[in-house]
């Protein structure tokens, strides 16, 4: 009696599902191979495609893949894997990725139910290679970096593997193929300066931090090479350019919190808080941290913003009109630094480079005045070049050049 | 190099001996090579020759440089310059005389292809070295010219094809390409494994067959006017040869002599035709083994089902197919043929009745209806024997019109028909 399974399900990650179909093959090589694609046939040419006899009595594995999301489709697979026999076996690829997870209510009830009725063959196996993890995640995003470097051999340190999935996201596939990437060149004990230097990109907000990471050396050759790399592997100039601007936003942000007299550590929780919905939990000072993401994550819900609003606010309800057809995460978005880290960034570039670097020749007051007017100058600037990058396209590179060249002069 | 050349026969020259450069392999190469895998080489001193060569395949082709062949020697020469432009602007001059003549750059210019990302060693550099002049002129005195890139490449292969080679057969063109023809539909059009996108060429007692397979049906053709079998290369191999189908195709397009000659060199099969020699890299013939042998097709044993008319046999698939177009259920009774087709998506059953002529056996067998319906095309009888194998696997047509060709077709399983068949 073969050991062999059928019908196989393989699920999630399009990318690790086609490297399981490819080991698959390679591992019961003495089967034939025959695809067949659920798009392009009928289940009537599914149906006599698995029961072709051939001339040499071959063992055959059936492979159904770009599976269809109707029900005739799902009885029709539940029905057919029941000819599974040593001789012919099957199995079904969710290629096209039909079948999402929720990462709260898991697999889709439709769904779920077929998968129940396939698990009714003996020889049933699911192959789950992973769906993306949602937004916010690092829970398991962070533990899934440290459990496949572990596979490697390596060991990432839990900072450095949460810069690495803010720097390649949370697609598995994206995520396997730079770990393995990585494993290679990496040392025994990966640390965030490691991930920083040779992670790849793969967001705009990561080519911000990367990008922003050599500006803020402060250094401007080692800026300018960064700029030229970036611009040769196909980053748009207005990207650059934006995210230049950007940073001297920001910047100007901290300088005008330090006019006031801010300290350091007060100046990086306000830029933190920059842009964040709702204002009156984000700048409500009464409230820690914790309190303030606890509170905000609430009121990102529609029904919790609306009682918040009408019992704590005192806004009466017919006052309040939810717009379902709107996108209202669009609407509430405001500018944020992307990830908390670039936040320390930007403060390690002020204190470093731009406070200690000028302390000694000024008094205190005339430091905090020169280094907002240096800011001030700085985004005016910018925001020119900008405009040059995006509507004059032969001086574009000039143009990021004096951004550079403005950012890394940190004399005031 | 300087010399003029009919462009009737340049056009040929150009697609026979530049048949490697001009395949779709060399032409979507992107590797360092690509400028030269592109190209062909052109060199004349007796004889004008034109050479090209990718991993797969390699041409040539060859003639006396001769004013009575019609070409005409001023300075002898080789020049490699690439083959895609230059076929095409000879295909565009019609009933002139071509002038080639290369001229050489000052200032050589190494090219680095179009893949930077693996260097070429210094002897294996590729030099642009000049360009080469070609110009057209017909009856009115008047035609046009244009300049190609001409490249230097110290390691441009230039195939033996005579050594060690050992001769397998010689056919005549017309008979191969016409059984060529109609083994090729049997065929699958990829196949990753290049075992079924192959025509297969097998001895069978004294004869020549050539056989095309998608694993689920055979088409053979016994190969006609044959001569100079190597009994000795046949016996020492233990499987058929595979030759790629649309390859052999395209090449059997391009043959214009009277024989083609096939030789064996170490799992390459060399094409000698007149001025024309090709070389093309073939499955290892002792590695594959699922393409079906001649031997298990000949061990089994078929009986006669019975005579349908080709005509009503056509039209009655094609009335069924519209429920299923897949596969349907062939009910052979006393006199008359029933062809049910079921469905999965829920129409109607849908059956047609045929008249059978000397019904031997009763049988109710399920095919494919891609199968009949190229059977249908192939065979131009008036009316289909029907065979079926003493095991009810496989039924077996043979055509009446042109006896050379038999074509199987293995049955399907499909648990839809079991209460018609009775199971």
């Amino acid at each position: 009696m073969s050991m062999i399974p059928s019908p196989v399900l393989i699920i999630g990650d399009p990318v690790l599902s086609q490297r399981t179909v490819f080991l698959s093959k390679k591992k019961y090589n003495d089967f034939s191979w025959i695809t067949i694609d659920a798009n392009e046939n009928t289940i009537d040419d599914i149906r006599s495609i698995s029961g072709m006899n051939t001339f040499e009595d071959s063992k055959r594995f059936i492979l159904i893949k770009n599976l269809q999301n109707k029900k005739d489709f799902r009885e029709f697979i539940a029905e057919l894997v029941q000819s599974s026999s040593d001789d012919l076996k099957f199995v079904i690829w969710d290629s096209s990725s039909e079948i999402k997870s929720d990462p709260k209510t898991g697999i889709n009830k439709t769904w779920q139910d077929w998968i129940n009725l396939l698990k009714k063959n003996e020889k049933f196996v699911l192959v789950n290679s992973g769906f993306d993890f949602p937004d916010n995640d690092y829970k398991d995003s962070v533990s899934y970096v440290e459990s496949l470097f572990q596979k490697n051999n390596k060991k990432i340190d839990p900072v450095a593997s949460k810069i690495f999935i803010d720097i390649v996201g949370r697609n598995r596939a994206m995520i396997v193929s730079e770990v393995n990437k990585l494993s290679i060149i990496s040392p025994q004990n990966i640390d965030r300066n490691f991930v920083i230097d040779n992670c790849y990109p793969s967001s705009k907000s990561a080519v911000l931090y990367q990008f922003g990471n050599d500006l803020d050396s402060g250094d401007l050759s080692k800026s300018i090479i960064s700029l030229e790399k970036f611009l040769s592997s196909g980053i748009d100039a207005n990207i650059l350019a934006q995210i230049i601007v950007n940073k001297s936003r920001w910047h100007l942000a901290i300088c005008s919190f330090y006019k006031e007299g801010l300290d350091f550590y007060t100046i990086k929780s306000k830029i933190l808080g920059m842009g964040k919905f709702p204002s009156c939990v984000w700048h409500n000072d009464q409230l820690t941290d914790s309190q303030k993401n606890k509170l905000a994550s609430n009121l990102n819900e529609d029904e919790n913003m609306i009682s918040f609003m009408s019992l704590k606010m005192g806004i009466p309800l017919n006052y309040i009109n939810v717009e379902k057809k709107s996108n209202i995460k669009t609407v509430r978005k405001g500018e944020v630094i992307p990830m908390p880290f670039m936040a320390d960034m930007m403060m390690s570039y002020f204190q470093d480079k731009i406070v200690n670097t000028n302390k000694k020749n000024y008094s205190d007051q005339d430091l905090r005045n020169n280094i907002l007017n240096r800011a001030i100058n700085l985004y005016l600037l910018c925001t020119e070049c900008l405009k040059d990058v995006r509507y004059n396209e032969i001086s574009q590179k000039e143009s990021l050049y004096e951004m550079v060249k403005a950012w890394t002069n940190t004399t005031v | 190099m300087i010399f003029l050349i009919n462009q009737n026969l340049f056009i040929k020259a150009l697609e026979q001996g530049g048949f490697a450069a001009l395949s779709d392999d060399a032409q979507s190469d992107k590797s360092n090579m690509a400028p030269i895998l592109k190209s062909v080489r052109i060199s004349i001193d007796e004889d004008l020759v034109i050479e090209s060569f990718t991993s797969l395949i390699s041409s040539k082709w060859s003639m006396k440089a001769t004013e009575d062949n019609g070409i005409y020697l001023k300075e002898k020469g080789s020049v490699i310059i690439p083959a895609n432009e230059l076929y095409a602007w000879v295909s565009k001059q019609s009933k002139c005389k071509i002038l080639l003549k290369f001229v050489e750059s000052k200032n050589p210019e190494v090219i680095s292809g179009n893949n930077s990302d693996y260097n070429l060693d210094n002897g294996t550099l590729i030099k642009k070295i000049g360009s080469v002049k070609v110009m057209s002129k017909d009856d009115t005195k008047t035609g046009s010219q244009w300049s190609l890139d001409c490249y230097e490449y110290d390691e441009f292969i230039s195939v033996n094809y005579d050594k060690n080679k050992q001769h397998v057969f010689t056919t005549e063109v017309e008979k191969f390409t016409e059984a060529l023809s109609k083994v090729a539909s049997s065929c699958l059009l990829e196949d990753y494994n290049h075992v079924f996108d192959s025509v297969s060429i097998e001895k069978h007692e004294s004869d020549i067959y050539i056989g095309g397979s998608d694993k689920h049906r055979f088409s053979l053709y016994k190969l006609q006017s044959v001569s100079n079998i190597n009994d000795s290369f046949f016996e020492s191999v233990t499987r058929n040869v595979l030759i790629n189908t649309i390859l052999l195709r395209k090449i059997m397009k391009l043959s214009s002599g009277l024989n083609i000659e096939f030789s064996y060199l170490d799992n390459k099969i060399v094409i000698v035709q007149d001025n024309w020699k090709l070389r093309v890299s073939v499955v290892n013939i002792n590695v594959f083994n699922s393409f079906p042998s001649l031997k298990m097709i000949f061990s089994k044993t078929y009986k006669k089902i019975g005579l349908v008319s080709k005509s009503i046999l056509s039209n009655r698939l094609s009335t069924v197919s519209l429920v299923n177009k897949s596969s349907v259920l062939f009910d052979f009774k006393k006199d008359s043929l029933t062809i049910h087709a079921i469905s999965e998506t829920g129409s109607s059953p849908n059956q047609a009745d045929a008249p059978v002529k000397d019904i031997e056996n009763e049988v109710k067998i399920v095919l494919a209806v891609r199968h009949l319906s190229d059977l249908l095309k192939i065979i131009k009888d008036e009316y289909i024997q029907f065979y079926i194998s003493n095991d009810g696997r496989s039924v077996k047509f043979i055509s009446s019109e042109d006896e050379n060709i038999s074509y199987y077709a293995m049955k399907v399983d499909n648990p839809k028909y079991n209460t018609l068949l009775g199971k």
